[in-house]
């Protein structure tokens, strides 16, 4: 096998490695997860059904999926009844009159604080249709009563905006005392003698459709351990592209708490029967207990050793940085062999950025520049005292170190509550690179110095951006296996023989004259 | 030089016009050519001037008489009678790389000598350098290194004219044993006196077949007249070129390296003198030839295997000097 055949094994070999660990590493730790943070309920509608005629059926609404929500339905059981699923709901038919059916719809939800995105309501387009029928009167929302109209007018006046009479339809939803008789809202509605959820709610819906803005009652659960559960009720208005809630019982606009569930979008009840029946429907949530796998996280298994995240949290900033210097280091492969810029040294660049991340990065370059300046200075008075090498270099270490801490001692001095770190810059590397800065100006003189100077400090503060980036240093210690990849792009770097970007430059007589020659 | 009338004066050029040029990139030249065929346990043939020397002096190729190696800083103190009346010598690391820690002595009054370059330094001085060497300041990788004392060279009187403040020296590339590409390399007043084109060294393409200069380059850009003295760098004819094509193809098989550059001088009354080899050799030479070392190169791993040994190799020498067509056989200009 050539050199070229087994780097491009190698490579596919280590991605294929990093992508397997990633991706079993992230299962597990996501069902780690689970047990954490997410939540398990069921939720459970009893229903008994009594048809009284053949054909009739029972409407089942499933719960919708929220961001904090998602919701598996557990196949219903029952006897004797046809079922299937239409859209949002379960409908079960009776093939004859008769009776009683006994229906039990389930379904699974898991809870999570993270929201999921992907699962919001989208924006939607209202039909004129869909808009007529939200702007309707119906059995206890009646739109065209006069002290719905004087109280919608009175909303419509004050307000400028739809958000605006919709806040102020809402806070007259709110405000509706328990038992108040006197308050006109009562008079609404016949069916609405006293300030129930269902009458706050059907009270905004007709002032809303009064005033021509679309509005609906929504049904839903709140998410608690519960044998009995009240369905809620809440309004949702059509505002902009998209239905918006509003609870004038719990006083929660435009978004819902996590644990409310919502099942049933124009109706007050989770269930609904069409045709002549007779039902009662019982609701239960109960908390359902995660996997066992899930609760054995915390057992010792070698497999943690790969997570570094255990270790203590004080080891952590170390680990995070040494993680992250392959990032550095590739950061100098890119400069250095395909932009074909040089450097003082290999990985003294790196280095040197890796320093000033434990302390903040303006102390650290002051007390660089000073250390190099007193290191360059004393350099050149040294090459007249002809000394051998190791005791001139020990000379200029000594220095150093006394630049660092005198450095730092006068940066205390003057700015007692700014530093807060010790700058612990690598005393040798930054030896040794005043040595090669000091010989490079003699040899090959302030131009190419000033040259690689400027290329150092480009790849120390590229470096330094990325050692600074907390969440790729954060995910590197979760999955250090990532790092899999970095060598896989290393071997591919390693095997560039392309041009150089300063090449293209360096070489560009080379094609003008071949052109010009032809 | 229709390069230098600034007639199409681009600031870069995109990858695939270099590709269709035939030019060689660093990153290529490292993969494609030193990693593939110079095996890393031969490099200090190459590396240490010694271990160079001795290769020649075990195959006859001419190098400058050695004076004395020094290994170890005790023997510093013995320089002065090592050196005898020796007025005129160069003091080397044996490591060095890109003509670095060179001082090239031309005159001496007693303990006073004075370089090339004119500047008088003291014998102190010179013991300093040499403990400098030794120390591995200019030496690969800064290891403890040795310090040659030798011969200096004296410019051949066909190259004075464009030789400024140093020597110019022949550069030599060879792919397989045979010459690929040659040029020669000037000295100028901002190289102070090194023959090192990142310097700022000038040079000149030198045609494989008629050993005539032609083109240029100064700093990476094409020039047609040297940078200090304004002469005209083509025309000239290296001295001795057919001894010195063949002391490189020799020297090229003993080192057993497939990419190598062979450095010479040419001295006054030897003829071409073999400085060193260098196993990772430039790539401005193809900047001074106008043309990419790519067709060459090609060239040559085309050729059967019989066709690049020994004495057959210089009938391959005019289709490698005359593969990319750009430049006639007997004239530059």
């Amino acid at each position: 096998m050539n050199s070229r055949v087994l780097s491009y094994v190698s490579v596919v070999v280590c991605l294929l490695l990093g992508t397997l660990l990633i991706a079993l590493r992230h299962h597990s730790r996501q069902s780690a997860k689970l047990a954490e943070e997410e939540s398990l309920w069921s939720l459970t509608y009893a229903v008994d059904f009594e048809p009284v005629e053949a054909g009739a059926s029972i409407n089942i609404y499933i719960p919708y999926e929220t961001p904090y929500c998602e919701v598996r339905v557990v196949k219903p059981s029952h006897l004797g009844l046809r079922s299937e699923q239409r859209g949002n709901r379960i409908v079960a038919t009776a093939p004859q009159a008769g009776g009683p059916y006994k229906i039990n719809a389930e379904f699974d939800l898991r809870l999570s604080p993270q929201p999921d995105r992907s699962r919001a309501p989208a924006m939607e387009y209202l039909t004129p249709d869909a808009r007529s029928r939200y702007l309707r009167a119906e059995d206890n929302i009646p739109t065209d009563s006069d002290v719905v109209r004087s109280i919608a007018q009175k909303a419509q006046d004050e307000g400028e905006t739809v958000s605006e009479r919709v806040q102020s339809i809402f806070r007259f939803a709110s405000d509706i005392a328990p038992g108040d008789t006197d308050n006109p809202a009562l008079v609404l509605s016949q069916a609405n003698t006293n300030a129930t959820p269902l009458g706050r709610a059907r009270t905004m819906v007709a002032l809303c459709r009064s005033i021509g803005i679309p509005a609906r009652l929504v049904t839903g659960f709140e998410i608690k351990q519960q044998l009995k559960v009240q369905p809620l009720v809440w309004v949702e208005v059509f505002m902009g592209q998209s239905w918006v809630p509003f609870d004038p019982t719990t006083g929660f606009t435009r978004y819902l708490p996590m644990n409310i569930v919502p099942v049933r979008q124009g109706g007050d009840e989770p269930v609904r029967a069409s045709g002549a029946s007779k039902y009662t429907a019982e609701y239960s949530i109960v908390r359902t207990e995660p996997p066992v796998s899930v609760l054995r996280t915390g057992q010792r298994h070698p497999v943690q050793i790969l997570d570094l995240s255990r270790l203590p949290i004080p080891m952590h900033t170390v680990l995070r940085v040494l993680l992250l210097l392959p990032f550095g280091a590739l950061i100098t492969v890119i400069i250095r062999n395909v932009v074909g810029i040089g450097t003082f040294g290999t990985f003294s660049p790196a280095l040197l950025a890796m320093s000033f991340i434990y302390a903040n990065w303006e102390t650290g370059v002051a007390i660089l520049l000073i250390v190099v300046m007193a290191g360059v200075v004393s350099r050149s008075f040294l090459e007249r005292l002809r000394l051998l090498a190791v005791p001139r270099l020990s000379i200029i270490l000594t220095i150093v170190i006394l630049c660092v801490v005198f450095g730092m001692s006068i940066l205390y001095y003057l700015l007692p509550e700014v530093v807060t770190d010790a700058v612990l810059l690598p005393m040798v590397i930054l030896t040794m690179l005043i040595e090669r800065f000091y010989v490079t100006t003699e040899e090959d003189g302030l131009m190419y110095t000033v040259q690689l100077a400027a290329g150092t400090l480009l790849v120390a503060a590229l470096v330094y951006a990325i050692l600074a980036w907390n969440e790729v240093g954060q995910f590197v210690l979760v999955y250090p296996e990532s790092h899999l990849f970095t060598i896989a792009v290393f071997i591919m770097l390693g095997r560039y023989a392309g041009y150089r970007i300063t090449e293209l430059w360096r070489f560009r007589d080379l094609v003008t004259t071949s052109e010009t020659s032809l | 030089m229709s390069a230098m009338s600034g007639a199409h004066r681009r600031l870069w050029v995109w990858p695939h016009e270099l590709d269709r040029a035939g030019v060689l990139g660093i990153n290529q030249r490292n993969l494609a050519f030193i990693q593939e065929s110079n095996p890393r346990g031969l490099y200090p043939r190459v590396d240490d001037k010694t271990i160079t020397k001795e290769i020649c002096h075990a195959h006859g190729i001419p190098v400058p008489d050695t004076y004395a190696v020094i290994r170890r800083y005790g023997d510093v103190r013995q320089f002065l009678q090592v050196l005898g009346d020796r007025s005129e010598f160069v003091i080397k690391p044996a490591t060095g790389a890109a003509g670095r820690g060179i001082v090239v002595i031309a005159r001496r009054t007693g303990n006073d000598f004075e370089t090339a370059s004119g500047r008088i330094v003291t014998w102190g001085d010179l013991r300093y350098h040499v403990s400098t060497i030794l120390s591995g300041l200019y030496s690969l990788g800064g290891h403890v290194d040795k310090a040659i004392i030798e011969q200096r060279i004296i410019i051949h009187p066909a190259l004075e004219r464009i030789a400024v403040g140093g020597t110019p020296d022949v550069r030599v590339i060879l792919y397989r044993h045979v010459p690929v590409m040659a040029m020669v390399r000037l000295p100028t007043k901002a190289s102070e006196g090194r023959a090192n084109l990142h310097q700022g060294a000038a040079a000149a393409a030198v045609h494989l077949v008629t050993g005539r200069t032609f083109g240029g380059v100064c700093k990476n850009r094409p020039i047609s007249r040297h940078p200090d003295t304004g002469e005209l760098i083509a025309g000239f004819e290296i001295p001795g070129w057919k001894d010195l094509l063949a002391a490189a193809m020799k020297l090229s098989d003993a080192i057993e390296m497939g990419y190598i550059g062979v450095d010479f001088v040419v001295d006054a009354t030897i003829g071409p003198v073999v400085l060193e080899a260098n196993a990772r050799p430039g790539l401005a030479i193809q900047v001074a030839h106008r043309t990419g070392l790519l067709p060459r190169l090609r060239l040559i791993e085309s050729l059967p295997r019989d066709a690049t040994r020994g004495e057959r190799r210089w009938d391959v020498i005019p289709r490698i000097a005359g593969v990319d067509g750009a430049m006639p056989l007997t004239t530059a200009f």
